[in-house]
C-alpha cells in the first residue's frame, strides 16, 4: 500500500481511507431498509402482538356483548375454568386428538414414503398420489369424509354392511367419533408428511444401503438401524410441527362433528369458538382458554426441542 | 429385487394410492352421477353416468359465483400484499445494514409461536372496532405479513452472491431496482414457492373468514361450501358438486406448481 501511494503515476486501486478521502460510509441502517420494514412490522404489531396483549388483558376481565371490558376480575375467569370438569374433559380430548393424530401421521407417512423411496420401476406414478390431499382444502376434505361417513348410505357404512357389519356410527357414536376425526386429520396432512419424508429418504446415499445389505441386514433391520436414525431430523420436525398443528386444528373437527356428539370431539379451539361465538359472547372465558392454548403450544415446543433434540442425529 | 417382492410392493402401493384418492374420487363421481348422486351401494366408488344437474343445482342453491369472486379477490390481495411485504422485509433484513439483523428477524419469527387460534377473539374485536366486519378487507387484512415467507426469502437472499451486491451498488443501482432487477429474478424459485403456499392458504382459509363475514354474499368459498353442504342435506349431489367446484383452483395450483410447493415445504424444514 505504501509503495502504491508513493507512485503518483498509478491511480490507487482502492479509494483512500481517512480524512482526505470521501466521507466515511455512514454507520447505521439504510433509511430505505427501515421504511421497507414498516408494512410487515405494522401488520404483525396490529394482528399478532396487540391481540396477544389484549387476550391476556381480556382474560382478566368480564366483558359485555361487544367485548368491551366491564371490570377487572383478576383470576376469576381462570378459577372458573379450572374448577369446571368440562374444561378438563376438553383438555383430555385435545391431548388424545393430538397424540392420535401425530402418531397416525408419522406411521402412515412412513408406510407410504419408505416403499416409494425404493425408486423401484413403476413407483414414480404413486408419488403423485401423495399430492392429492394437498390439492383440496381441509374444509373440503372434511366435508368429503362427512359424506363418506354418513350413516348407512355413506360408503364407509356400505362397506361395513357388505362385510356383514352394523352401521359404525363414525360421527354419531361417542366412542368412535374421535377416532374418525383423527383419521381425517391424518389424511389431510399426508401430502405434507410424505413429501417431507421422501425428501429426507431420497437424500440417503444408496451406498449405505448396499453396505447394510452386504452385512446381511434384512428390510426390517435396515429400516430400524439405518433408515430411521438417518432421517430423525425430519421425524423430529414432523412431530413438532404436527403436534402444534393438531393442537390448533379447528376446521376438521368443526366441519365433521362441530365438537359433538355430546362434546366427544370438543377440543380447546372448539371450546374457544363456542365461548366467544356460540351465543354467550363470553370473551373473558374465551380469552382465558386462549391463554391455555398458547401456553400448551409454547410448552410443547420447548419440551420437544429440549428432550428430542439430544437424540436427533443432525448431520 | 425378486419379482414376487416387486409385485407385492407395487400391489401395496396401488392399494394405498387408491385409498388416498378414494374420498376425492367418491365426491367427483357423485357430483356428476345422475340422481341419486349417492346410491348407498358399492357402485358409489365407480363413475356411473354423467350429468351437470348437481353443478347447476349447486349454483342455484348458493351464491357460489359471488363467493368464488370473493375468494379470488382475497387470494390476489392476500398473496400479492404478503409477498410484497415479505420481499421488502427480507430484503431490508439482509441488505439493510442493520446492526442486529437477526434480532429483527426474531420479531417476526416469534409470531410463528403465537397461534392464530389463540388470538382470534381479540382480532375479531379489532376488526369489529375498525368497522370492517362482513367485508372482504377483514378477511385478508391480518395476513398481509407472514413470518414464514420472510424467513424463507431471507434464507435465499443470504446466499445471494455478494459480488453482484457490491457491483450493483457501485453502479449506483437503487434499492428498489436492485430488488426487482436482480434479487427477485435470481431467487425466483423461492419467490414462487412462497407465493404458491400463500395463494393456497388464502383460498383455503376457513376459521377466520367464518368469523368476520356474515352475509352469504360476503362469504368466501370454503365457508360458503360448508353452508351449501349443510343445507343441501336432501340434495347431496349439489353439496358434492360444490366441493369439486371450489377445489378446482387449488387442484390446478398444486398440479402446476408441485415442484415449487415441494421446495417451499422442504426448505422450511431443512433450514
Amino acid at each position: 500500500m505504501v509503495a502504491l501511494q508513493s507512485n503518483p503515476s498509478r491511480p490507487a486501486l482502492m479509494p483512500p481511507q481517512g480524512r482526505n478521502g470521501p466521507p466515511r460510509r455512514r454507520k447505521g441502517p439504510h433509511l430505505w431498509a427501515v421504511l421497507f420494514l414498516i408494512p410487515s412490522l405494522g401488520a404483525i404489531a396490529l394482528f399478532d402482538y396487540w391481540p396477544l396483549l389484549r387476550t391476556l388483558f381480556l382474560s382478566m376481565q368480564t366483558t359485555n356483548l361487544f367485548g368491551q371490558p366491564k371490570g377487572f376480575v383478576g383470576g376469576e375467569n381462570y378459577a372458573d375454568m379450572l374448577s369446571d370438569p368440562d374444561f378438563w374433559r376438553t383438555l383430555g380430548t385435545t391431548v388424545a386428538f393430538m397424540a392420535g393424530s401425530v402418531t397416525g401421521k408419522l406411521l402412515l407417512g412412513l408406510a407410504i414414503a419408505v416403499p416409494l423411496s425404493s425408486r423401484l420401476r413403476g413407483t414414480a406414478i404413486f408419488r403423485a398420489t401423495a399430492l392429492v390431499p394437498m390439492a383440496v382444502s381441509v374444509a373440503v376434505a372434511g366435508l368429503a369424509f362427512r359424506a363418506l361417513m354418513t350413516p348407512s348410505s355413506g360408503l364407509f357404512d356400505v362397506i361395513a354392511n357388505t362385510f356383514g357389519g352394523e352401521n359404525v356410527g363414525w360421527l354419531t357414536s361417542t366412542s368412535i367419533s374421535l377416532i374418525s376425526v383423527i383419521m381425517v386429520d391424518v389424511w389431510t396432512a399426508l401430502g405434507f408428511t410424505v413429501l417431507l419424508l421422501l425428501a429426507a429418504l431420497d437424500s440417503i446415499e444408496t451406498q449405505i444401503y448396499e453396505a447394510a445389505a452386504i452385512d446381511g441386514a434384512r428390510f426390517w433391520r435396515q429400516l430400524t438401524s439405518v433408515t430411521l436414525p438417518l432421517i430423525t431430523p425430519t421425524l423430529f420436525f414432523i412431530v413438532v410441527t404436527q403436534s402444534i398443528q393438531s393442537l390448533r386444528e379447528f376446521t376438521v373437527i368443526s366441519v365433521l362433528t362441530g365438537g359433538g356428539p355430546a362434546d366427544s370431539t370438543k377440543t380447546l379451539v372448539l371450546d374457544i369458538y363456542d365461548a366467544a361465538f356460540g351465543g354467550t359472547a363470553d370473551y373473558g372465558a374465551a380469552s382465558a382458554l386462549s391463554i391455555v392454548l398458547l401456553i400448551l403450544i409454547l410448552a410443547l415446543t420447548a419440551i420437544q426441542f429440549g428432550v428430542l433434540e439430544r437424540r436427533v442425529n443432525y448431520k | 429385487m425378486k419379482s414376487a417382492t416387486r409385485i407385492a410392493l407395487l400391489t401395496y402401493l396401488a392399494t394405498v394410492a387408491l385409498v388416498i384418492v378414494l374420498p376425492i374420487a367418491y365426491v367427483a363421481f357423485g357430483a356428476v352421477r345422475p340422481s341419486p348422486a349417492v346410491t348407498g351401494t358399492l357402485l358409489d366408488i365407480i363413475p356411473t353416468g354423467f350429468t351437470w344437474d348437481h353443478v347447476v343445482s349447486a349454483f342455484n342453491r348458493a351464491p357460489l359465483f359471488q363467493q368464488i369472486l370473493n375468494s379470488t379477490l382475497v387470494l390476489i390481495a392476500q398473496t400479492g400484499l404478503q409477498v410484497l411485504t415479505s420481499l421488502l422485509a427480507a430484503y431490508a433484513i439482509v441488505f439493510g445494514r442493520f446492526k442486529r439483523p437477526t434480532l429483527i428477524l426474531g420479531l417476526y419469527l416469534v409470531t410463528m409461536m403465537i397461534p392464530n387460534e389463540a388470538t382470534v377473539v381479540a382480532n375479531y374485536l379489532t376488526i369489529r372496532s375498525l368497522g370492517l366486519f362482513d367485508t372482504l378487507l377483514a378477511v385478508f387484512l391480518p395476513f398481509i405479513a407472514s413470518a414464514y415467507s420472510i424467513f424463507l426469502l431471507r434464507q435465499s437472499f443470504l446466499s445471494f452472491p455478494t459480488e453482484i451486491v457490491e457491483a450493483s451498488r457501485l453502479d449506483g443501482v437503487g434499492p428498489i431496482r436492485f430488488l426487482t432487477r436482480f434479487l427477485i429474478p435470481l431467487t425466483k424459485p423461492t419467490v414462487m414457492a412462497v407465493s404458491l403456499v400463500s395463494a393456497i392458504a388464502a383460498w383455503n382459509g376457513y376459521l377466520w373468514p367464518l368469523l368476520v363475514t356474515e352475509s352469504p354474499e360476503a362469504r368466501t368459498v370454503q365457508v360458503g361450501v360448508k353452508a351449501l353442504f349443510d343445507e343441501a342435506d336432501t340434495d347431496i349431489g349439489a353439496g358434492l358438486a360444490g366441493l369439486i367446484i371450489v377445489s378446482i383452483p387449488t387442484i390446478i395450483l398444486v398440479l402446476v406448481g408441485q415442484k415449487f410447493l415441494a421446495r417451499g415445504i422442504t426448505e422450511g424444514a431443512v433450514k
